[in-house]
């Protein structure tokens, strides 16, 4: 199915279906008049094939098996008719069924290709996959016999291009260059810099697009000392001018986050942005409660000869060396010192886990606020809760939500999560993050997913030559 | 001659097994497990997570997995990419081709402006010439690649339009990369060829030469010039392991394919598998150049003796 930026699902390959009343069978009538791109027909045994292989150890996927969820087993009633069996109720399934990485394999090409398929993709989508040279491009053909465009889009029939060549740019700062000399006429991931410099030059228009899930933010690790203090945490929040810095980091490009979830996404609570305005009174008094009252000749806070100083990680990506440094000078008139770390991505990983530091930077992209479960529920105190947070009633709040369909029942329950993150001081959000692209003025009709990183090609159409 | 070829060829041999071991030692000593960083990005459960290590064999005792994998390299096996999981073989083949065009065009540009340069300015030691020469050979050695390309980019296609700014698919796009490596390459280059042409030319047989009514440029290209290309030769070989193996920020900047880059992505990634590939095989090229160079400044000079 396809989901349109409302979070409704609408008929793709599946015209219908239908959850049972405990929420553990999903029945989906399929459509009867699709072909996959090598002439296989599309039916409920090459779904439950997908399934199949997908939930299967030795495909080793990674990313699908996550967002089938508790996924038990999956059989054709009729030769057009899956019937999906979950282990326990999951909300979150459509969403992830709509998702990109669950899209259908031709089950002809995966017999053909064996553990080579990635290089040899059969769909039954607009485009097909000509070729793919790894760090290079990928090459997509328009598929003419394409006619099952769902309903959220601009147009029915085969795509307007021919062709569509995807080209990785891994250096951000390659893309402005690649974007100006004609080489892309989509680019995207600008650095914000980069994006304002786009955004001033007519030939070329600039698309902000905001991506839900995760807010970018630090976890605050609630076991270490001082961080362990929930005033000490509090006054962080409130010592932190986040508009500044975002606007001096990222200028008007980014707006500042106010909680968990980017405000953008389904279940966010609005309610959150009038927590922690930016008070550095409010913040020492908290930190004069906790008994840190005195300052050393460096201006730094000390309670009982121990400095008021936080470990923390730095790591490449969104900025973050510029923020850790604003940060610093910030919370500095606080009398706080923070010292960052800057680690490779598998460090940063294993230090969080471990739960050596108190500042942890996470990111994470997703339409479904189930995401809350796998940073804060106690489940994962060995895995992605780097606040190191275990509270029994959040864990049946968000196991409450992950089970429930009726979204006017999972909404509330989200929004207690999220203000119990926010009272308790786990985080600090910084912003919501955005894709900053651009676009030669040629471009016609461009438009992003729900998920906010994949452009919808299918209605783009080019109005000149470059 | 032979047995001293089968003298160098057991010591290379040993010289890939001692690396072989510490590249395997070192990529288990970074920090973060390759298991986690590959699942993190999906948001999977630490039970999903032990799983994999599992399965991967990464809770095994070290001394296991060594003799594992040493025992598949001999079989000319390098395993498989736990982040693409294709053979690393592949992997390496694919983006092998792209590093050799790049290094060898790169050779080709310091070959052509490195020891002119230098006979330059041996030749006119001292004047304008020299200072020049010697001018462009320390910017060669000492302007970052990453400035430079950046530089160039901007010139050439951002602003001319003449060549593709980045990419890898045809000769244009050859052009700056190969350029902005060859110009580094040249300096020591030039450098080398000036040292040594200087130095010969304060040999008692130029002098005697110079007597017999030699000129001076004569006895420069005739004699010296010889004597010169043993070191030229010796330091391009260097060069060319080098650049076989360390052209990341190139390949970054001008967005190339490259086995740089694959080993710097993998490394990210704690791909131990393409990481241990990729380290052996530029010590594999670093070892067998360096065996090649050996021999050929023996072919093109008596004195380097084969004993």
């Amino acid at each position: 199915m396809a989901q349109d930026k409302g979070g409704q699902f609408h008929p793709d390959l599946a015209t219908s279906w239908v959850i049972s009343p405990d929420g553990l069978t999903y029945t989906f009538e399929l459509r009867h008049d699709v072909k996959f791109q090598d002439g296989t027909p599309f039916n409920a045994d090459a779904v439950v094939r997908n399934l199949k292989r997908v939930a299967d150890p030795a495909t080793h996927s990674q990313k699908e098996v996550f967002l089938l969820g508790p996924f038990y087993h999956a059989e054709t009633t009729d030769p057009y008719t899956v019937k999906l069996v979950l282990k326990q109720p999951y909300a979150p399934l459509l969403d992830g069924l709509s998702q990109v990485y669950l899209g259908m394999a031709s089950p002809a090409a995966l017999d053909k290709w064996g553990d080579q398929y990635q290089l040899h993709q059969v769909g039954t989508g607009p485009f097909r996959m000509l070729s793919y040279q790894q760090g290079q491009s990928l090459v997509l053909e328009r598929n003419p016999d394409y006619n099952l465009a769902p309903e959220i889009r601009s147009h029915q029939g085969p795509p307007y291009l021919d062709q569509i060549e995807f080209r990785f740019y891994a250096d951000p700062a390659t893309r402005l260059p690649a974007l100006l000399s004609g080489q892309a006429d989509v680019m995207g991931e600008l650095p914000a810099q980069d994006a304002a410099q786009v955004g001033a030059n007519p030939a070329y228009r600039l698309n902000l697009v905001a991506i839900p899930g995760q807010s970018v933010q630090f976890f605050l690790n609630t076991r270490l000392a001082p961080g362990d203090d929930l005033r000490v945490r509090q006054a962080l929040l409130y010592g932190t001018d986040r508009a500044s810095l975002v606007k001096a980091v990222f200028g008007t490009t980014s707006p500042v986050a106010a909680g968990p979830l980017a405000a953008i996404t389904r279940g966010a609570d609005p309610a959150l942005a009038q927590l922690y305005p930016y008070d550095p009174q409010k913040a020492a008094a908290l930190l004069a409660e906790a008994g840190w009252t005195q300052k050393d000749k460096d201006g730094i806070l000390v309670r009982q000869d121990q400095r008021l100083t936080l470990k923390g990680i730095l790591q490449s990506w969104g900025e973050l060396t510029k923020v850790g440094t604003i940060l610093q000078a910030q919370w500095r008139q606080l009398g706080v010192d923070v010292q960052w770390e800057t680690m490779s991505y598998p460090a940063a990983l294993d230090a969080a886990r471990k739960g050596v530091d108190e500042l942890i930077p996470s990111v994470f992209s997703g339409t479904d606020p189930d995401l809350l479960r796998t940073y804060f529920a106690s489940s994962q105190l060995n895995g992605f809760n780097w606040a190191k947070v275990s509270d029994p009633e959040v864990d049946a709040w968000l196991e409450q939500a992950a089970r429930t369909a009726d979204w006017t029942q999972r909404a509330p329950l989200y929004a207690r999560v999220q203000q119990r993150i926010m009272e308790q001081a786990w985080i600090l959000p910084i912003r919501d993050q955005v894709n900053l692209n651009a676009a030669y003025s040629r471009v016609q009709g461009l438009s992003y997913d729900v998920q906010g990183w994949w452009p919808v090609l299918y209605d783009v159409s080019l109005v000149s030559k470059r | 001659m032979l047995s001293y070829l089968r003298r160098r060829l057991i010591v290379a041999a040993l010289t890939l097994l001692g690396i072989a071991t510490m590249v395997f030692l070192l990529v288990r000593l970074l920090p973060g497990d390759p298991a986690e960083t590959m699942l993190a990005r999906s948001g999977a459960s630490p039970q999903a997570v032990a799983a994999l290590r599992s399965e991967l064999g990464l809770d095994r005792p070290l001394p296991l997995q060594y003799a594992g994998w040493l025992s598949e390299l001999l079989q000319g096996n390098l395993g498989r990419s736990l982040y693409y999981n294709r053979p690393v073989t592949q992997l390496i083949g694919e983006q092998f081709a792209y590093t050799l065009r790049l290094a060898l065009a790169a050779l080709a540009w310091a070959w052509l402006a490195g020891p002119a340069l230098g006979i330059a300015a041996a030749y006119w030691a001292g004047r304008w010439p020299d200072r020049l020469a010697t001018l462009l050979a320390v910017l060669g050695a000492t302007v970052p690649v990453f400035w430079s390309g950046l530089l160039l980019i901007w010139l050439f296609s951002v602003r001319l339009g003449w060549l593709p700014a980045t990419g890898a698919g045809s000769w244009q796009a050859l052009l700056m990369p190969s350029l902005v490596l060859g110009f580094a390459t040249a300096g020591p280059l030039a450098r080398i060829a000036r040292v040594t042409l200087l130095e010969v030319l304060a040999q008692p047989y130029v002098v005697a030469a110079r007597a017999k009514g030699l000129t001076r440029r004569q006895v420069l290209l005739r004699h010296a010039l010889r004597n010169a290309l043993v070191p030229l030769v010796t330091v391009s070989g260097l060069q060319l392991s080098f650049l076989l193996g360390g052209t990341v920020i190139t390949e970054t900047v001008f967005n190339r394919p490259g086995i740089g880059r694959l080993l710097v992505d993998a490394i990210l990634n704690r791909d131990l598998p393409v990481v241990q590939g990729v380290a052996l095989l530029t010590a594999g090229f670093y070892v067998i150049l360096n065996l090649l160079v050996d021999l050929a400044a023996g072919w093109l000079s008596p004195q380097a003796g084969w004993q």
